[in-house]
């Protein structure tokens, strides 16, 4: 008259996993996520600044027409060197240049007075 | 942490953003140094064609896979898992690991520059000779060399200076620690530079700057440098990564809910989870992590709190859909369910039902009916027979919930005394399921529900042996904590009945120490003042065994009744006996077994006064009926036995024969071993009583049951149930003194003052009836 019965603890479990079902962050695709943006900026680097045109250059393309006095030829020393793009600077198709290298505004093209004195 | 992450993360319109990948930390630098070595050995054992020894680089694979998962560790943890005797690193290789960190460290940062070139990264992804750039150990690689190229210089000296700490902490501890001298482990500096401290200060990180404090010039440490506990993983030295955290997490709660004791302590478990939620605050999981914890613990305030703060944290949106709050209902409803506030779980309950029925999310509707039937302990019969009819093809969280509302069913069954026949088909159903879908705890479930069946309806021999079969399997098993805790209780009980005290002492042990606190310490806290208040009435000692019927009243309350009734009952106290029966009698929802054992007690009240009337006879012979319908022998024999007794009394011998022969069958098989011995004494007393007045008769059969007393007096005697020997042997004095026998009459008469002189017992105990 002794024994009793021992039920087992009928319960689900206390984590219901399905509380967690978030988008598995794949580790693989993260990180060549990573190495795609370091390879394109590397590669960037190559081609950064190729349609920068070298000092007093100006690009020219079927574009924009604008005004001559604002274009300015480079000076005495270089049209020597670039004579064969002088007829290029004839045509009135320019594009108008940026801030990011030297406009005569900034230099003295014409000044006799050079930084580099003999 | 940016600030508008985490409140992206809150967002509810917002789709999710992966998180960013986190600074690689001079744990995973060593651990990418020591992959370098192996490749490079690797590599110089295939140009050379000498084949490297198979069970070393597997060794070797095993021992990566453990540290990718494992949190980042001290210097000198990693130095000793290497030098493990499990993980054993090659000589040679350890050696030149070694010297690649000192070297490291002594080059100054162009080292770190050179291993975090990209070529170096590749050559240890290479094709024929590294590792392969989609395994683990690939991406593992990956990722921290991914992060380090992005390095700015401050970033870099930063993480230079992190590195030396490291290297030079470890480094010392292991001067300092039991291990001989390590080869190469010189320290080129002259002084330490100080760890970076990060922008959140916390005295973890104030300890390891104070540990690593520029020492003086010489390189051999002094004692006194407590070095050897080093800093655990929160300073700048080891950080979570959010790989490691899911490997940790997941470990953790699965041992939490299954084998309690092989998890972490609490405390630690606490420190643990708060340096992950440190170093990834934007992740859910650890929240919850700590919220286990604190129940596990039962702190209800601080569990409530952990509980919101998972909330708080959990995202909003799920699969481009509105999740919505009924898991976080449920959730709640199961906390306050542990802690038994049961109004409160039904009231989060209902809310929980509403919103699942709101956003059609059927998972969470089954698993809150789930939790409403367990706590009104009520099962509507038509929804588990439509579920087992549709059973089949459903998907495994619903084929759980229907296992698991059949063994409900089962339970609910024999607590109110159905046939045992349709109980066992349910569970031969329940068991269908489980052996096609391999559910283990499901499976021990079922095991430990059939021993607490058997043992309702009396077969208590095989319910110990399922009991048996449960706790040795119990590998196989290995996820069913629970189970195991029934089983136990129920296997020290009976061991206890059969007079194996210490058996039962050891296994009572063994599940305190398995399962420390409620709830699932509730099966052998009960165990427990079962053994005691047996071992109290066997032995006499009343006061012991009210006491612990006093313990089992905060558990069981109407079992602690019956109880407190049974030991008045053998104090032959029947008056407060009889009141404590009339006030079970009255109470209504009482499982049938116990309804059946009061009948029972009320029939020994009655026995025992002296005054019997015809009307017991009639109440233990309706008694005997009602448990003839529900198939319980085994009850059935116990009154049997008493009827027999009642019937000497009144003076039909035969009749009691009859009964008592009835009886001793069951009895036998099934009984603990005082039932086996009461009963044995009862049928010799019957044997006795039918030999009549004729002396010759009466001789023979007293001589031929001496043995059948004798092995009584011994049962008893293993019991400690000293009233009871001696009832014996004043039986078997007087009796030799009626025929005559006076020199068997001495021994025994003998025997009686040897055991009164041991064992005491007042005088009122002895010839008691139960």
């Amino acid at each position: 008259m002794s024994m009793i019965p021992f039920f087992p603890n009928l319960q689900p479990s206390v984590p219901n996993q399905y509380w967690f079902d978030m988008v598995p962050v794949s580790e693989e695709s993260q990180t060549t996520r990573y190495e795609d943006e370091r390879r394109t900026w590397r590669e960037s680097m190559k081609t950064a600044a190729t349609d920068l045109q070298p000092l007093g250059k100006v690009l020219t393309l079927p574009g924009i027409e604008t005004d001559d006095e604002d274009v300015v030829t480079a000076n005495d020393d270089s049209e020597d060197s670039d004579s064969h793009d002088e007829e290029d600077d004839e045509t009135n198709d320019r594009i108008p240049v940026t801030q990011d290298f030297y406009s005569a505004d900034d230099i003295q093209m014409n000044d006799d007075t050079s930084a580099t004195a003999p | 942490m940016n600030l508008f992450e985490e409140l992206d993360t809150l967002e509810p319109s917002g789709k999710p953003t992966p998180p960013r990948i986190e600074n690689p930390t001079p744990h995973k630098i060593a651990v990418l140094i020591l992959l370098k070595q192996y490749i490079a050995d690797k590599k110089s054992s295939l140009d050379s064609g000498v084949i490297m020894n198979p069970q070393r680089r597997r060794m070797f694979c095993m021992l990566m896979f453990k540290i990718v998962q494992e949190a980042d560790m001290s210097y000198y943890k990693f130095h000793n898992l290497l030098t493990s005797h499990r993980y054993k690193l090659d000589t040679l290789l350890l050696e030149a690991f070694e010297k690649a960190m000192s070297e490291f460290c002594a080059n100054g940062i162009e080292a770190l520059f050179d291993f975090s070139e990209s070529q170096n990264i590749d050559n240890l992804l290479n094709e024929s000779w590294g590792v392969s750039q989609f395994s683990m150990m690939g991406v593992y690689v990956r990722r921290v060399g991914v992060v380090l190229e992005r390095f700015s210089f401050s970033e870099m000296v930063g993480m230079y200076k992190n590195f030396c700490t490291y290297y030079e902490t470890g480094v010392r501890a292991l001067a300092v620690g039991p291990n001989k001298q390590i080869a190469g482990g010189i320290l080129h500096r002259a002084e330490t530079p100080p760890a970076t401290t990060e922008e959140k200060t916390d005295d973890k990180n104030e300890v390891a700057l104070r540990i690593n404090k520029p020492e003086s010039a010489n390189a051999a440490p002094s004692c006194s440098d407590a070095v050897v506990t080093e800093p655990t993983g929160s300073s700048s030295m080891g950080k979570w990564a959010p790989k490691q955290a899911k490997v940790f997490i997941n470990k953790q709660s699965e041992l939490l809910e299954h084998s309690e004791r092989n998890a972490l302590p609490p405390i630690e478990l606490h420190r643990k989870v708060q340096e992950i939620i440190n170093d990834i605050p934007l992740a859910t999981t650890p929240y919850f992590l700590g919220y286990m914890n604190q129940l596990r613990v039962r702190d209800y305030k601080n569990a409530l709190a952990a509980l919101h703060r998972a909330l708080d944290r959990s995202p909003v949106r799920m699969m481009s859909q509105e999740k919505g709050y009924q898991y976080f209902c449920v959730n709640l409803a199961v906390l306050h369910a542990t802690f038994g506030h049961r109004d409160e779980a039904l009231a989060a309950l209902r809310e929980g039902i509403m919103l699942a029925q709101e956003h059609g999310d059927k998972r969470s509707l089954n698993l809150a009916n789930t939790w409403y039937c367990l706590l009104r302990d009520e099962l509507p019969l038509s929804s588990v027979q439509r579920s087992v009819a549709e059973a089949a093809d459903t998907d495994g969280s619903l084929l759980q919930n229907h296992t698991l509302a059949l063994h409900f069913a089962v339970k609910l069954g024999t607590v109110a005394g159905y046939q045992p026949l349709r109980l066992f088909d349910l569970l031969q159903r329940s068991d269908n399921l489980t052996n096609r879908n391999n559910f283990a705890d499901h499976a021990s479930e079922a095991l430990a529900l059939r021993s607490a069946v058997w043992c309702a309806y009396g077969r208590h021999e095989l319910s110990a042996l399922y009991a048996q079969l449960l706790l040795v399997e119990r590998d196989r098993f290995c996820r069913g904590s629970a189970s195991v805790g029934s089983a136990l209780a129920s296997y020290a009980l009976w061991l206890q009945l059969q007079g194996e005290m210490q058996l039962s002492h050891v296994l009572l042990y063994r599940a305190r120490e398995h399962l420390p606190r409620m709830p699932s310490a509730e099966c052998w806290m009960i165990s427990q003042c079962h053994v005691i208040i047996q071992s109290g009435i066997y032995r006499c000692r009343w006061h012991d065994a009210m006491k612990a019927c006093d313990q089992l009243h905060l558990l069981d309350p109407a079992d602690a009744m019956l109880q407190r009734a049974t030991i008045y009952v053998a104090k032959r106290e029947f008056f407060n006996a009889r009141r404590l029966l009339d006030k079970l009698v009255s109470q209504t929802q009482m499982p049938f077994l116990i309804r059946i054992r009061v009948q029972l007690l009320l029939g020994y009240c009655s026995l025992a006064d002296g005054r019997f009337s015809s009307e017991t006879v009639t109440l233990l012979l309706g008694v005997a009926e009602e448990m003839t319908e529900s198939q319980m022998d085994y009850e059935l024999a116990l009154v049997d036995m008493v009827l027999a007794q009642l019937l000497l009394l009144l003076g039909m011998p035969q009749k009691a024969y009859q009964a008592i022969k009835h009886c001793m069958e069951d009895v036998h098989i099934n009984g603990g071993l005082y039932e086996r011995a009461k009963t044995d004494f009862v049928f010799v007393r019957c044997l006795l009583a039918i030999a009549g007045t004729d002396a010759d008769l009466r001789k023979a059969q007293l001589l031929k049951s001496v043995d059948v007393l004798q092995r009584a007096a011994q049962a008893f005697k293993k019991l400690e149930a000293h009233a009871k020997v001696l009832d014996v042997y004043v039986f078997l004095a007087q009796r030799f003194n009626e025929i005559g026998e006076r020199q068997l009459r001495n021994k025994y008469a003998g025997e009686f003052r040897r055991y009164y002189t041991e064992h005491p017992i007042p005088r009122e105990y002895l010839g008691m009836v139960y």
